[in-house]
């Protein structure tokens, strides 16, 4: 059985510093209290009295279904306005029969009323214990064991305070399941999967079952391969084109190191991107097939990613989307702003958004709002809403920001820039290949040579320029007359050769039927203008024989 | 230059306790946790173990989508991971109590605790003591001794006499004794003057 806070307890092995016995508890979240304007009438010692008295009665029943129980009892004050106040607490459920043996706590001087409340709201602890029959007495630690009635057992309480977690609840799995082969029909099928699901979430989940709903459902591949030496988060990466079907794998490469609560964000980010942007990575792996022959085809394309494409406003896009998986879509935080009131005071949908997010993000504030903590909570919340700006330096404030900007019906795409620059990218590679498939290579690279300089004098700077520090190593042409751009071979590592060595055998990935060679074997066979890409880590990326 | 996996890690303001190797810490709300990292860089960057990569470029070839570490990410040397003196000034942050308390998340404040770790006569229970000052009310001999004795031992690595079979054994007079020694050597004061007496730690 879970867990109980206000019904569990663990015995310390080694008692305290007057000798007594020591039982652990675990703080609980809340509990029914009944609550007093502090007086001599209730405070500790007096109520401890109090409660013995009534516990004494549940042991004394004459029904087993009120004797046999167990529960703690927590005592705490708190200050107010009016006054310090006292709270005796006992577990929210709690049948019938039993409470009416302590009901009459409400005759105590001082009372004010009963309700549910925060333990955390109270400095105090544990006062006393009943075990089906035995009641416990809490005292200091440094008190001598009690001379005090002979039916108590007498110890002291240490108390551990769990760390806040947010409640993350079970994700129903989405219809359907895409293939692992992924084309932008397909991706248009699975993009509208991905969009059903993210509706139906009713609170965030955890990163274990994101991933394997990724896996099973989106047919996305999930790897925790990027070190801790990575200045990536996360990448979403297309893998080898398939040429039966011109189909595509795709991959979600996390840092392995991050805790849960980040990787379920960086998931949760990268799939974002596959929702609304595969159509540019897919294209971008069309010409990178392309370019091997023909690398002025990757320049081209490029050179229009460069002018028709805002990274920062992708990001900006997907972290949009990606809030929607820690603030579902189907929470109306805007009604919730216009509904709630505290202490005569509105908090505004920005105000909601930041506490929401608390225990979801990673560095946030670890603990709960409460009464007491209520000012300074808000005046955090004012700090860091009021430092959000353009250029957010960490993920924690991204994140908030992004999650503000959708709850407040801020586009997420004005004057749908990046639809239309996706249209461009679309046209320049319908562009790419028809002059690719109209004409031989040589003739393909001059047309394409004269297209890129009537757009920029230096055809250079539009050459890729190669970010992908670990995706391949690159082993440069040997020789390229000026301006002239390398072709490329894709190289992977033979069967004989499962760790990718240098010094070891390499096959061509797109003529795996031919036989393998060295890195030298290979240079023999080259052309003087062809670059080598050697491929280490494609292990994840799936049989191209399935389906 | 990309900084190589097994010699550097890469921290942010968002994640850079864990993969230092320290311990969390309960109760620092964003801002302190950004003072508290730039405080941190300040410190690595004086013991020579951080090295910038240059800024995020973004994006990257059209074939993948990143989710970079916002802002310049820090590429942080192994060595800084067994950096024993990092670990205790933090451990010592957190266990004083310390995430209030605005001068201690300057390099400055960092080097202060450093030298309180290195005044602190661990063998003797004393770092045990100034920590649990922060963690009773009122602040007295008795009370701290109320929540060592019996309990998990804090700093098991540090051989303390007091250490017997992973729990704390200091008593009440010990741990009057040791506060009175401490305030003698001006680690801690008296806050009052009639028994019995509280003490806090000078900072």
């Amino acid at each position: 059985m879970a867990f109980d806070p206000w019904r569990d307890i663990e015995e310390r092995p080694t008692a305290d510093v007057a000798g007594k016995p020591v039982d652990v508890h675990t703080r609980p979240a809340e509990g029914s209290a009944f609550v007093y304007m502090l007086n001599d009438g209730v405070a500790h010692e007096t109520m401890l009295e109090a409660i013995l008295e009534r516990l004494r009665r549940i042991r004394d029943a004459s029904s087993k279904r009120v004797r046999e129980r167990r529960f703690n009892v927590w005592y705490g004050t708190t200050p107010d306005a009016a006054g310090d106040l006292a709270a005796i607490m006992f577990p929210d459920r709690f049948d019938y029969r039993a409470w009416r043996r302590l009901q009459d706590l409400d005759g105590l001087p001082g009372y004010l009323h009963q309700g549910s409340f925060l333990v955390a709201e109270l400095d105090g602890g544990p006062i006393a214990r009943y075990d089906h029959g035995t009641i416990t007495g809490y005292l200091s630690p440094t008190a001598p064991p009690s001379d005090g009635p002979a039916d108590v057992q007498w110890r002291s309480a240490t108390v551990v305070v769990p760390a806040r977690s947010a409640e993350r609840k079970w994700m129903l799995p989405p219809s359907g399941r895409a293939s692992a082969w992924h084309t932008g029909e397909t991706w248009d099928a699975n993009r509208l999967r991905l969009l059903g699901f993210v509706w139906h979430l009713r609170a965030p989940g955890t990163y274990e079952r994101l991933r394997l709903l990724t896996e099973k459902h989106f047919g996305i591949v999930v790897r925790e391969d990027l070190g801790a030496a990575d200045s990536r988060y996360g990448v979403l990466r297309m893998g080898f084109l398939r040429w039966s079907d011109f189909a595509i794998p795709v991959g979600v490469f996390l840092r392995g190191d991050l805790p849960d609560d980040l990787k379920y964000l960086v998931l949760a980010h990268e799939l974002s991107h596959y929702a609304l942007h595969f159509p540019l990575l897919y294209l971008g792996a069309l010409v990178d097939d392309i370019a091997r022959s023909v690398p002025e085809a990757a320049a081209t394309f490029e050179a229009a990613v460069a002018t028709h494409i805002d990274h920062n406003a992708l990001e900006r896009q997907a972290d949009h989307f990606m809030s929607h998986f820690l603030i579902p879509a189907r929470y109306d935080v805007q009604r919730l702003a216009g509904v709630f009131s505290e202490m005569g005071r509105q908090p505004s949908a920005a105000e909601w958004v930041w506490r929401f997010l608390q225990p979801l993000l990673p560095g946030a504030v670890d603990e709960g709002i409460t009464w007491r903590n209520l000012e300074a909570m808000t005046t955090l919340a004012a700090e860091d809403l009021a430092a959000l700006d353009d250029a957010p330096t960490t993920l924690y404030a991204r994140v908030l920001k992004a999650a503000v900007e959708r709850v407040e019906g801020l586009e997420h795409d004005p004057g749908n820039a990046i639809a239309a620059g996706l249209d461009e990218l679309q046209a320049t590679f319908d562009e790419i290949t028809r002059i690719v498939t109209s004409m031989d290579n040589e003739e393909a690279r001059a047309v394409l040579r004269q297209r890129m300089a009537k757009e920029t004098s230096d055809i250079s700077a539009s050459s890729p320029r190669d970010m992908q520090l670990d995706r391949y190593e690159l082993l440069p042409a040997v020789a390229l007359e000026s301006g002239q751009l390398a072709r490329a071979i894709h190289l992977v590592p033979a069967a004989d050769n499962p760790g990718g060595n240098e010094a070891g055998r390499w096959v061509d990935r797109h003529h795996p039927d031919q036989p393998a060679e060295t890195i030298p074997g290979w240079r023999e066979l080259l052309y003087d203008d062809v670059a080598i890409r050697l491929y280490r880590q494609e292990a994840w990326q799936p049989d191209p024989a399935s389906t | 230059m990309a900084a190589r996996s097994g010699e550097y890690v890469t921290i942010s303001p968002d994640y850079f306790l864990q993969p230092l190797g320290l311990g969390e810490l309960r109760g620092l709300p964003p801002r302190r946790r950004r003072e508290l990292y730039n405080a941190i860089v300040d410190y690595l960057h004086q013991q020579g173990l951080v090295r910038e990569f240059g800024a995020a470029v973004p994006g990257g070839t059209v074939q993948e989508v990143e989710l970079r570490v916002p802002g310049t990410p820090l590429h942080v040397h192994v060595s800084a991971i067994k950096e024993p003196q990092l670990k205790e000034i933090i451990s010592l942050l957190g266990g004083l109590g310390l995430v209030d308390h605005k001068a201690a998340f300057t390099l400055t404040g960092l080097q202060t605790l450093a030298r309180l770790v290195s005044v602190l006569k661990t063998e003797f229970g004393e770092r045990s003591v100034v920590e649990a000052l922060s963690d009773v009310k009122p602040p007295t001999a008795d009370a701290v001794a109320g929540i060592l004795h019996g309990a998990r031992c804090r700093h098991p690595g540090a051989s303390c006499r007091f250490l017997f079979d992973g729990t704390c054994t200091i008593n009440g007079p010990a741990v009057a004794t040791t506060l009175e020694d401490l305030a003698r050597r001006g680690i801690v004061r008296k806050l009052n003057a009639v028994a019995p007496y509280e003490y806090a730690v000078t900072i």
